[in-house]
């Protein structure tokens, strides 16, 4: 059963008072201004000749006093920031409180629609599985939890592949990924496709398993294999070792991405809290 | 017989199931195996040492197995081929006029004509502390560089006067050279005067020396019926009249008596009858014979019929009312060591003598050997000639031996049964070791002297077959070592150990919670 943390109205309560960090309500679809959606901001995207059909509001008055002609002024259309969360349904997820993660993910999603974002999800395991579109406003915050309540965590990851589709296909400028990032061929620099990108690591420590000194057997439900070790004090230091490597990779500071990691089911409200914040002065 | 293969596959079942159980209680998690991938892309050495890891006990255990087989199946016996030389510490090594057996011994050993191969140096002689044969260790004995036959007779002489000085030359039991194989020795010289047995696995170097003319009494004891003491001598080649002197009363002079002796058709046993009690000395051909013959009384409360019957004809025996009983013990064929129990506890109440009788039998007579014959079997010289007829069954005078019975509450036993009653707990061989009971005719042989010496009767217990050749003593094949365990032993602990220190390495250290 999903539910929306109930903090999540006080948050968003407290950011709705603040300036967004940067210029996010300009929605821009296309990089050439002359295919830029048409809109009611006060940026001029063309002047045109008027026709037949067009609004006698917008005629610009002080164009036909110089010129004697009718002459359309049309603007670029003004949206806020469309946000895409992108939520990994493949298997590793499994190892996780799937009912902590997806509640995460709705309580995010609807932060963000209570501060008049538009939020695009997109289910991903080895490709992109399905898509929840263009949700605005918080009462269709049902669609999103409907969304997530139809995920089934299966099959393997390809972050890469699914994250580079994303880029060509839909060119979203902000993402969200909710991952546990177990992709051997993810490297941070494919985040370089997006303009900004928010990483929330879920995470489940090694140590957390409490393994014991003794014979054990990982099973890897993603790539249906099995691996038998010894768990002593060596393999124990090995492992650790190789966990902080691959930790480490996204520990990184770079200017592209955000990196939060969650471990076991740790207090959300902190996370939303400094998700907002990269988004807020 | 099991094979090694056999021992193998019964050892393995244990390891079997130790890992059909690890496999159900194995630790099972989910977790990806992202980070883990240098796991799976190791080099073979790499997971050749995680397996190792993981198996490493199942191998110590599989690795132990196959040494306990092989143990087992005898497969490597780790005995090398060592010599021993065992000299004969027998009476008859240390008579002779000009040179005796044992020093011809030495001579044979210190020349090295015995063996080539290095050995080590034994003696077999008499522990006079024990009362039993014993195997004592020589040192070496060495020649200096270039000796001549004059040195080596020296030195041998001074080697065997001080062996004299130190073992005692008494009897000995040869089968106690299994000690020897057990001790790991594969090959075996005993050098002796006159080895009895043909059937042997030995190497019997003979250096001659029996006596040529000899005489040797077998047995000495009282006859109520004739009323004199009756001593039993076996002749070899011993033509002359034998002498007996008789100490005075202050022990200082002594004089030759008559003694008639009276040959025994049939045989080469003499008797000589002595009437009067005394201290007594039968001089022999290079040993003399010291008895002091007693009346042999025994003043004893008899009880129950067969304990009565057994009294009738044991003279010596004089019921009266005594600290000593004889009295019946039924036997109803219960375990030797319920047996012993029972006789300790009578030992308690200062019963003396046994009977040991079967519980539904009466007999009409008892049933005693003749031990005249005996030489040096266990026998009590002051049993009567008069019952000279065989019994049916077999009779055997028991002590249990006082050094492994506790507090030394030991009666003696007079073990009497017809052959068709006796429980065959007593006919079997074997039956004498049972724990609690541990008797043995060799032990009762010793143990007589310390009886007899409360009567104060001095029995010279020299082995006949010192003196005569009589029949041979059977088999005298000993059982090699099969096989030495410590070899096998120290594998094992090493391999054991080195087990433990992977074990601690590995688990040391606990995980973080």
């Amino acid at each position: 059963m999903i539910a929306i943390d109930k903090e999540c109205e006080a948050v968003s309560r407290l950011f709705s008072k603040k300036s967004v960090r940067a210029k996010y309500p300009v929605y821009v679809k296309s990089e050439n201004p002359i295919f830029k959606k048409k809109g009611t901001s006060y940026d001029l995207k063309n002047l045109r000749e008027y026709q037949p059909f067009d609004d006698l509001r917008q005629i610009d008055w002080k164009l036909y006093g110089r010129t004697d002609r009718f002459y359309i002024k049309e603007f670029f259309e003004e949206e806020n920031e469309r946000f895409y969360l992108l939520v990994d349904t493949s298997a590793s997820l499994n190892i996780f409180d799937l009912e902590y993660y997806k509640t995460f993910i709705a309580s995010i999603a609807y932060i963000f629609l209570k501060l008049h974002f538009t939020i695009n999800l997109v289910a991903f395991n080895y490709r992109v599985l399905e898509t929840c579109m263009n949700v605005k406003d918080e009462k269709n915050i049902s669609r999103v939890i409907r969304f997530l309540e139809r995920l089934r965590f299966e099959e393997k990851t390809d972050l890469v592949s699914v994250l580079k589709s994303m880029g060509s296909r839909y060119k979203p400028s902000t993402i969200l990924l909710f991952s546990d990032l177990f992709d051997r061929n993810l490297h941070p620099e494919i985040l370089s496709l997006f303009r900004r990108s928010f990483l929330l690591h879920f995470y489940t420590a090694i140590e957390e398993l409490d393994l014991k000194f003794a014979e054990t057997e990982i099973e890897d439900q993603e790539l249906d294999k099995r691996l038998l070790l010894s768990y002593n004090a060596f393999n124990r230091r090995r492992v650790l070792r190789l966990e902080h490597e691959f930790l480490s990779r996204f520990n990184r500071r770079s200017k592209n991405y955000h990196y939060y990691r969650i471990e076991g089911t740790a207090d959300r409200v902190p996370f939303y809290w400094r998700l907002l914040e990269s988004l807020y002065v | 017989m099991f094979s090694f293969f056999s021992y193998l596959f019964l050892l393995l079942i244990p390891i079997l199931l130790i890992l059909i159980v690890r496999l159900k209680r194995r630790q099972r998690v989910v977790y990806s195996h992202t980070f883990l991938r240098s796991f799976q892309d190791e080099k073979v050495l790499d997971y050749l040492l995680r397996t190792f890891q993981i198996y490493y006990d199942v191998l110590f255990d599989l690795l132990l197995a196959l040494v306990l087989a092989m143990f087992l199946a005898q497969i490597v016996r780790f005995t090398p081929r060592r010599t021993a030389i065992c000299i004969d510490g027998s009476y008859s090594m240390i008579q002779g006029d000009v040179q005796t057996p044992l020093e011809r011994a030495l001579s044979l050993v210190a020349s090295g004509e015995v063996s080539e191969d290095r050995y080590r140096l034994f003696l077999l002689a008499w522990d006079r502390r024990h009362g039993e044969s014993k195997l004592f260790r020589l040192r070496e004995l060495r020649l200096p560089e270039g000796a001549d036959q004059t040195t080596l007779t020296g030195t041998v002489r001074t080697y065997a006067d001080n062996l004299q000085q130190r073992y005692t030359f008494h009897n000995i039991d040869i089968p106690t050279l299994q000690k020897l194989f057990d001790g790991g020795f594969r090959r075996v010289v005993f050098i002796t005067d006159r080895f009895p047995s043909s059937t042997t696995n030995l190497e019997i170097v003979e250096v001659g020396g029996a006596a040529q003319s000899f005489f040797y009494p077998s047995s000495v004891y009282y006859d109520f019926s004739s009323t004199g003491f009756q001593i039993l001598l076996q002749r070899l080649n011993y033509e002359r009249p034998i002498a007996v002197l008789r100490y005075e009363e202050q022990l200082k002079d002594y004089k030759a008596i008559p003694a008639p002796e009276q040959r025994i058709p049939g045989s080469d046993l003499t008797l000589i009858e002595i009437k009067e009690e005394g201290l007594y000395r039968i001089l022999g051909p290079g040993l003399d014979y010291i008895y002091n013959l007693e009346i042999p009384r025994i003043e004893a409360t008899v009880s129950g019929r067969y304990s009565e019957i057994l009294a009738d004809v044991l003279p010596q025996i004089v019921g009266t009312d005594s600290e000593a009983l004889i009295a019946d013990l039924p036997y109803d064929g219960q375990t030797g060591r319920r047996l012993a129990r029972k006789i300790r506890r009578l030992g308690t109440q200062h019963y003396k003598y046994v009977t040991l009788i079967p519980q539904n039998h009466t007999p009409a007579t008892p049933l005693i050997h003749p031990l005249e014959r005996s030489f040096s079997q266990p026998s009590f010289a002051e049993l009567p000639a008069g019952i000279s007829q065989l019994p049916v069954g077999s009779t055997h005078l028991f002590f249990q031996d006082p050094e492994r019975t506790r507090e030394g509450q030991t009666p003696l036993v007079y073990l009497s049964y017809l052959e068709s009653d006796h429980p065959s707990v007593f006919s079997q061989p074997g039956a004498e070791e049972l724990p609690g009971w541990k008797v043995s005719p060799r032990h009762s042989g010793i143990t007589s002297l310390v009886y007899t010496r409360k009567n104060d009767i001095i029995p010279v217990n020299l082995s006949a077959q010192e003196f005569f050749p009589v029949s041979s003593e059977g088999n005298l094949v000993f059982e090699p070592r099969q096989v030495n365990p410590l070899p096998y032993f120290l594998i094992l602990l090493v391999i054991y150990l080195v087990k433990l220190a992977f074990l601690v390495r590995f688990r040391s250290g606990k995980p973080a919670s």
